[in-house]
């Protein structure tokens, strides 16, 4: 399993649905749990929220990947 | 030359039997079985934020949303049906304390499952518990006791053998479905399926020699209507064990999809080298997709996986039920219970005791059963391998990840004969034979040990405790 924590773009506290392959997938600012390592595509519910292709392996629970969302 | 009245008489005979096989060829030779449909209307895919996609059921007030219950049933013909069937009796026994902001009534731990899959004979299992719920006395009448394979083979010698010999379309296996459909499922088809629990029956694709599952997602793929299918048809795949039955054929029904849209697709082709089961699941699809394969045809499930623990493991995948649900934070999830029944039995092998190369049947054995068995163990710890990694999780980073907050060590319950401790039940529960009939007593024999596996299970008596002193 691999573990990711998303934020939006200089919004930190911002509390809305992670997308990941486009599917709501969790929240942001909280650990996530990944199946897996891989490629996936990770949004956020947020207007304007951008679409990140990111490659997560390696991780732990104490030490996921921080994922920043940018906002067009 | 001058034929005799006796010769005269037997060329005339053979003249009219060779007439009549003809005309039945002529006739019988394109007679279809039944097919699953086109998909004429598309039925809107649920909401991505609906709930039931996570094991959640907020329609019914008595359903703890906070635990998340998987069970699958291996194969193993009536045997496996047998058994899963006394485990679900079994667990229907075991009281579930009220739902928090439910009715206030009691439940039983059999109404919390919100998955079953099913393999072969464990797949009629599966189906009649979704179909038929708390009755258990009915499809212990029709299928666990009733003699199946007695019933096939006589099959074979009516008007449905005759045409399965002269069709080159309608099979052994189509009467097979047909009595399962008739006299098992009442003809009910995947739509009459209440949304909980998830059904999945599980067959193998013989030109991928890859898991075909009856979801609504791989028929789409077919361009065909799952909803319209009957059950009992997939239970036939499901167990159309090569030789003793054939395999049986689904159409693949044109236009092909646009898969560059398809984002569970493109993603799976870029995860294709470094992860096999994306690999061969877009291979799948595009074999799907190219509508010059007009046909599919399955065979029984355990060929690939004669567990469906698969089933399982794939919930654990990004998006997956159970990666979806432990993400989830409203209400947290409290108890995640996988079951494994088991029916699968092992012979001793004596081929070592002789200087004799191994039988066919031996070979047989090694080869394509219990390898098998080794693969499925695997897969059992690789299931338990992720219960421990997600609470670990829980461990390190519980304490400030509220959908992590309140889960308990995952609960994996196996119910499988070779847990029997008493050496001469175990001999006996390991003879039992795969076949579609049981006698009295090897069913007797099941009622015996199957509800004890279940109670001396450790991970269910640790269940127990965390449900309270009702459930003991």
């Amino acid at each position: 399993m691999e573990y990711i924590i998303v934020e939006i773009k200089d919004k930190p506290n911002v509390d809305t649905d992670v997308l990941i392959n486009r599917k709501p997938n969790g929240r942001t600012g909280v650990l996530l749990i990944l199946g897996g390592p891989g490629r996936i595509l990770v949004s956020a519910h947020w207007p304007g929220a951008q679409e990140r292709n990111v490659d997560v392996k390696n991780t732990t629970p104490s030490h996921p990947i921080n994922v920043t969302i940018e906002c067009a | 030359m001058k034929l005799t009245a006796r010769k005269k008489r037997i060329l005339i005979g053979l003249g009219i039997i060779l007439v009549v096989v003809a005309g039945l060829w002529l006739v019988l030779r394109d007679r279809p079985p039944r097919y699953n449909l086109p998909l004429t209307v598309q039925e809107p895919p649920l909401s991505d934020k609906d709930p039931t996609l996570m094991g959640m059921w907020p329609d019914k007030v008595d359903q703890d949303d906070t635990t998340l219950m998987m069970v699958a049933f291996s194969g193993g013909g009536s045997r496996a049906a047998a058994v899963g069937w006394k485990t679900l009796e079994t667990l229907q026994k075991t009281s579930y304390p009220a739902a928090a902001g439910g009715s206030g009534k009691e439940s039983n731990l059999a109404r919390e499952i919100d998955m079953v899959a099913g393999i072969s004979g464990g797949s009629f299992a599966a189906a009649a518990w979704c179909l038929f719920g708390g009755d258990l006395a009915l499809f212990q009448k029709r299928f666990v006791e009733r003699n199946i394979q007695g019933e096939l083979a006589r099959n074979l010698f009516s008007g449905k053998g005759v045409v399965a010999l002269f069709s080159r379309r309608y099979e052994r296996i189509n009467f097979a479905a047909e009595l399962y459909d008739e006299e098992v499922y009442d003809r009910k088809t995947f739509a009459d399926l209440p949304a909980r629990p998830i059904l999945r029956i599980h067959s193998t694709d013989l030109a991928l020699g890859r898991r075909f599952t009856f979801t609504p997602d791989t028929f789409t793929r077919l361009g065909s209507d799952l909803d319209s299918y009957p059950i009992g048809y997939a239970c036939a795949a499901s167990s159309a064990f090569p030789i003793l039955l054939t395999p049986l054929t689904l159409r693949n029904y044109g236009p092909p999809l646009d898969l560059s849209k398809d984002i569970e697709y493109v993603m799976g082709k870029q995860n294709a080298r470094n992860d096999l089961n994306a690999d061969l699941k877009t291979k799948a699809w595009e074999y799907y997709n190219d509508k010059t394969n007009e046909y599919v045809h399955l065979a029984d499930g355990g060929l690939v996986d004669n567990q469906g623990l698969q089933s399982i493991l794939d919930e654990f995948d990004t998006n997956g039920i159970i990666n979806r649900r432990l993400n989830h934070a409203s209400p947290p999830l409290k108890r995640l219970i996988i079951v494994n029944v088991n029916a699968g039995v092992t012979s001793e092998n004596e081929s070592g005791r002789s200087p004799s190369a191994p039988s066919v049947a031996s070979v047989v054995q090694s080869t394509m059963i219990s390898s098998m068995d080794v693969l499925s163990a695997r897969r059992w710890m690789d299931i338990q391998a992720k219960c421990i990694e997600v609470y670990q999780a829980h461990i390190d980073r519980g304490a400030t990840t509220p959908s992590l907050s309140q889960l308990e060590e995952p609960y994996r319950i196996e119910v499988s004969f070779r847990n029997i401790r008493d050496d001469e039940l175990r001999r006996q529960a390991m003879a039992l034979p795969t076949s579609f009939r049981l006698s009295a007593e090897q069913l007797a024999l099941i009622d015996k040990v199957v509800p004890e596996l279940v109670k001396e299970d450790p991970e269910f008596q640790r269940l127990q405790t965390s449900l309270g002193p009702k459930s003991q």
